[in-house]
């Protein structure tokens, strides 16, 4: 997913303030865009955080899940696996006000489209 | 924490082996301690709740309440009752001034019993939002029993679980300061809400994973499952309290936004 695209994707939901997508399997970034320049640090984070969360996640009943919300006081996380990669997901900070429905449909509407790409 | 998760796991086997949340049947020599468990059984009703106590004696008792209240007793009356005992199920609404009644008429129904066995069915019409009802607390005080140990705790999460009622399939709350966590949900949904925890929670809940500090504090997490027609789970911590709860993917918005309301506003 290229900057250009992570840049027009974050746009089109108010509210998401950093898109990562990562590779859970090796716990890189591989392209980020923000309302902020966040320090390489703060990404690296976000990307650990989602491999942790699914990783932790694929030992459900029922199989993994395909996304994962998660929300405090000051905002929240958003991660998305990619369905025909498992191994690459898009990543979110959003504030508290977000739509989480409008969130999830753009993020997968994103990743069946970066897939297609792909094939 | 692993202790938390010990007591989700055998709270939650227990609803999936008997349909509720209680300890199965209850036994006493003193009929103190019966009517102390009863005041338990109103102590763990958040939710609307027909609750009916089934006495080893054949007489049963059945009352609605609701948010740790009795709101009222449904006809017939046991049989045996004192007159004032017996008004009781002649009135739409009572109010707190009717503790020290409950309270006789509960100890009266254990001196007489060796023991009762309860079962709750959702209460459909839970009337008057603003009745007073009876309070568990007013009931136990009235009894003279201890001052239950969760009396002041913060109810954060308790709130959320009763605004998201009727979205949610089956929920548990539970923690460090819970002494009586609550449950909604059928055997079936629970024993789902089992499997997720045995398999996620710990992990989840371990001080190491990275989103701990926020969901023990108060955050929400919710997960949407790769399989259709699958139920989302979600796990939400309040000053050290857990909820787990499961609901349909269609209601994830209006779950979340009643949490934030709720507990996105709670500091």
């Amino acid at each position: 997913m290229t900057p250009l695209a992570l840049q027009k994707l974050r746009a089109r939901v108010p509210g998401c303030e950093l898109l990562v997508y990562t590779d859970l399997q090796s716990r890189t970034v591989l392209g980020s865009d923000g309302a902020l320049r966040y320090p390489q640090e703060h990404l690296d984070a976000l990307c650990l955080c989602a491999a942790d969360l699914f990783d932790v996640t694929g030992h459900a009943p029922k199989g993994p899940f395909s996304h994962a919300l998660f929300f405090g006081a000051g905002g929240g996380r958003g991660f998305f696996r990619n369905g025909a990669d498992p191994g690459e997901a898009l990543c979110c900070i959003c504030a508290l006000s977000v739509d989480v429905d409008q969130l999830v449909q753009v993020m997968n509407e994103a990743l069946g489209a970066e897939s297609s790409g792909h094939e | 924490m692993s202790d938390d998760i010990e007591r989700v796991k055998a709270l939650l086997s227990r609803v999936a082996a008997d349909g509720w949340n209680g300890d199965g049947e209850v036994r006493y020599d003193d009929p103190a301690h019966g009517a102390g468990r009863l005041v338990s059984v109103v102590g763990t009703t958040l939710l609307g709740r027909r609750v009916t106590v089934a006495f080893s004696d054949d007489r049963r008792l059945i009352f609605d309440a609701r948010d740790r209240r009795i709101l009222r007793f449904v006809p017939p009356a046991p049989a045996g009752l004192a007159p004032d005992q017996a008004d009781l199920f002649q009135t739409a609404y009572f109010s707190g001034d009717a503790a020290q009644v409950v309270a006789g008429m509960w100890r009266d129904l254990c001196r007489q019993s060796t023991g009762f066995r309860v079962s709750t069915e959702p209460l459909d019409d839970a009337g008057d939002p603003s009745a007073p009802g009876v309070s568990w607390l007013s009931v136990s005080q009235a009894l003279n029993l201890p001052a239950p140990d969760n009396a002041a705790r913060d109810r954060t999460l308790e709130r959320y679980l009763a605004a998201a009622d009727g979205y949610l399939t089956a929920a548990l709350i539970v923690g460090q300061t819970v002494s009586s966590p609550v449950v909604k949900g059928t055997r079936d949904d629970t024993k789902a809400l089992l499997d997720w925890v045995e398999a996620v929670a710990p992990r989840l809940l371990d001080p190491q994973f990275p989103l701990f500090g926020t969901l023990e504090t108060n955050g929400v997490l919710m997960f949407a499952p790769d399989v259709a027609d699958t139920e989302h789970v979600l796990l939400a911590g309040r000053l050290g309290d857990y909820m787990v709860a499961t609901f349909e993917a269609q209601y994830q918005k209006a779950v979340f936004e009643i949490w934030r309301d709720v507990m996105g506003a709670a500091h």
